[in-house]
């Protein structure tokens, strides 16, 4: 009998964990997504955080800080950002502040919002995994809706002096107000890219661009939604269809939406059968940057100006890659830092986003041969030594000009009718 | 033939570890260039680095996948030994419940899981990630130790207590070297089921306990082919470490093993 017995409970056991595995069906899954950009869904309705530690002063947020770690969430894909990061950010921060940075790579922001979706379900109010976030966009919105953002913060910082808070451009990010519950770490404009040996004069209009496809057919095709770079593609044909960002920027109106997306479909549906492998396929967004460097194709696009020249400077584009922006604009948005509702450590959390904002961090992150980054700060309140030095930086070989780029920046629309494009490209230009 | 046999199984799992290794010291290769234009090592330097966490990861992975292994051996073995042997009401349903997180995408199942992790303070320690990398790995332990089982002579077990052996020497000397080549192919599966983890490490590791996945997931995404090749290298060797070893271990012919055919 004992030896029956111990097979049963051997037996039990293995169930137990079965039974365990699936009782979470329920709970949401996130979606398939690209790297580091695509939107968690959104939560249930949760008890409003409290409890969370405050500070009268910034002197009571460094001593809080002196001591302890800083858990940073963040998109671990690039190993220039992941370098960047510890020995810019994690060294000053620990000589200057005595806090430790842990950086977490991930995947995708997502992960983190669901991370702390699930502790907030879990009843976690105080010492939550999770102390800062990568974020911008859908992730945003998804915890300031859900109200499960610590704040807020963002304007108090010292460092906040250096943002142009005020400025439609920072105080809205996808449409939603930050209203101090993200502070800003990074600006990035949509580019698109090319093979000056293959292209020698880029078409500037998305009629030259169908006349261009036409012409050369295989040789052009974008990523497939939910690709955050083909759903911005798509977002910049809207803006093309409308004339301009303007109707997309207020609440979703189905009346303009139905106005302005037949032209769009019309334009994807007509090129799609010069597209590459005649549009029967659309690639993933990071075997674009292989199918460009391999000549498959003679455009990529990146939602960082930057870009390619750092990856010529890397060694995966060939030298002859160049940059350009439409006549009519391109979309730009900036990126943010956010502290979870209960983060543990939202003092370190705090320290870390003011140090980003500095000006000295601000010209390493700018500076093309260490970040080759564009900066949401505005130069023009730092002091003249650091300003001076912005301006003897040389672009990277491929990278436009910051006038150029400013000149062209057009906002975001607001998150929700990102999600309805993508829905209806899948419906209108995929599926048919 | 085997000749035949053993040069196709070493160019499939050869040739395309050449091309990582290849990749791995290219600096730029493009299309149509047979061999990178430019070579260097700045991806292995990254790699071994401090800003890549892949050795902190490696260490990690290592000490998750052998406790994992650990523990399925302590609960699958008893358990493929039930299912395997002995019938009793319900079997196909419980055969059926140890399947169901294959069946069930691991996400959705570590999601629940992870609430209830984080009540009972397991979630971002060693012990919560084994324990939640159990779940995809059991049902395969449980499922080839059955299939053992199923093959095993039960009498010779009753032959070896009536001739005076007790109970533990049954279990030494009788059932543990007929069922062993078993039990190294259910915990090699364990292991490296474990060792590929990543959303359920990440959710239940909480970012504390970095795994050679969570480093090397959000690369491959990264585009950088140089450092996702080397830290691939860097993932497969012990794969292929295990495979060889468990290899040897499994050529000495077992009749046991009659179901898997020969490795």
């Amino acid at each position: 009998m004992a030896i029956r017995s111990t097979r049963w409970l051997a037996v039990a056991a293995s169930l137990s964990l079965v039974v365990a595995a699936c009782a979470g069906a329920a709970s949401p899954a996130p979606q398939s997504e690209a790297p580091g950009t695509s939107a968690a869904p959104s939560p249930a309705p949760v008890a409003s955080p409290e409890g969370p530690p405050t500070y009268a002063t910034w002197e009571e947020v460094l001593a809080a800080a002196s001591g302890t770690t800083v858990n940073w969430f963040m998109w671990g894909g690039s190993d220039v950002i992941n370098e960047n990061v510890d020995n810019d950010i994690g060294k000053p921060l620990k000589e200057q502040f005595n806090v430790t940075l842990n950086r977490v790579p991930i995947n995708d922001t997502a992960d983190a919002v669901n991370q702390v979706l699930n502790e907030s379900a879990a009843g976690v109010k105080t010492g939550g995994s999770i102390d800062l976030i990568w974020i911008n966009g859908e992730n945003f919105r998804t915890l300031k809706e859900a109200n499960l953002l610590y704040g807020p913060w963002a304007e108090d910082l010292p460092n906040a002096i250096y943002v142009p808070w005020g400025d439609g451009a920072i105080d809205f990010d996808f449409g939603t107000p930050v209203e101090g519950y993200e502070s800003p770490w990074g600006h990035a404009q949509f580019v698109f890219e090319y093979d000056s040996a293959v292209v020698s004069e880029p078409p500037t209009t998305f009629e030259a661009l169908q006349e261009w496809i036409h012409a050369n057919p295989g040789q052009f095709t974008y990523p497939a939604i939910p690709d955050f770079i083909g759903s911005v593609f798509v977002r910049h044909l809207f803006y093309w269809a409308a004339g301009g960002p303007e109707p997309f920027l207020g609440a979703f109106d189905q009346a303009v939406f139905d106005q302005y997306a037949p032209k769009v479909w019309d334009y994807l549906n007509d090129i799609e059968p010069d597209l590459w492998r005649e549009g029967t396929t659309y690639p993933q967004g990071p075997a674009m940057s292989d199918l460009l460097a391999n000549k498959e194709v003679a455009f990529n696009m990146a939602y960082a100006p930057g870009n390619a020249s750092l990856q010529i400077s890397q060694g995966v584009y060939p030298e002859s890659i160049r940059t350009f922006v439409m006549e009519s604009g391109t979309l730009s948005n900036n990126n943010y830092v956010a502290i979870p509702f209960n983060a543990a450590n939202p003092a370190g959390a705090m320290v870390l986003a003011n140090l980003i904002l500095s000006p000295e961090l601000q010209l390493a992150m700018a500076d093309p041969d260490r970040w080759g980054w564009e900066i949401p700060t505005d130069p023009a309140t730092w002091p003249a030594d650091a300003q001076q030095q912005l301006a003897s930086f040389k672009r990277g070989v491929a990278t436009l000009s910051a006038e150029e780029l400013a000149a062209a920046a057009l906002p975001e629309p607001r998150a929700e009718w990102v999600t309805k494009m993508e829905a209806g490209w899948i419906e209108n230009v995929l599926e048919k | 033939m085997t000749h035949i046999g053993v040069v196709a199984i070493v160019l499939s799992v050869g040739l395309p570890l050449l091309a990582l290794v290849i990749w791995s010291f290219a600096f730029r290769w493009t299309f149509p260039d047979l061999l990178p234009s430019e070579w260097g090592g700045s991806a292995w330097t990254y790699t071994f680095g401090p800003n890549s966490r892949v050795v902190e990861g490696l260490w990690n992975s290592l000490v998750i996948g052998l406790v994992v292994t650990a523990l399925a051996i302590a609960v699958g073995l008893p358990a493929g030994r039930a299912l395997g042997l002995s019938d009793f009401r319900g079997k196909t349903l419980v055969e059926w419940l140890l399947l169901m997180p294959i069946i069930v995408p691991p996400i959705v199942a570590t999601m629940g899981i992870h609430i209830t992790f984080i009540r009972l303070g397991l979630a971002g320690t060693y012990l919560g990630v084994s324990l939640v990398h159990l779940i995809p790995t059991i049902p395969y332990f449980v499922l080839i130790m059955a299939s053992v089982f199923s093959n095993y002579g039960v009498e010779l077990e009753e032959t070896a207590r009536t001739l005076g052996a007790n109970r533990r020497q049954v279990f030494l000397r009788v059932m543990l070297p007929a069922i062993m080549p078993g039990i190294v192919v259910a915990s090699m599966f364990t292991f490296l089921i474990s060792w590929s983890q990543y959303v359920t490490t990440l959710l239940i590791g909480s970012g504390r306990i970095i795994t050679l996945p969570l480093v090397l997931f959000p690369v491959i995404s990264g585009g950088n082919q140089a450092n996702a090749a080397a830290i691939s290298l860097v993932f497969v060797a012990p794969a292929i470490i295990v495979l060889i070893l468990s290899s040897r271990k499994l050529s000495q012919d077992s009749a046991i093993m009659g179901g898997f055919g020969r490795l």
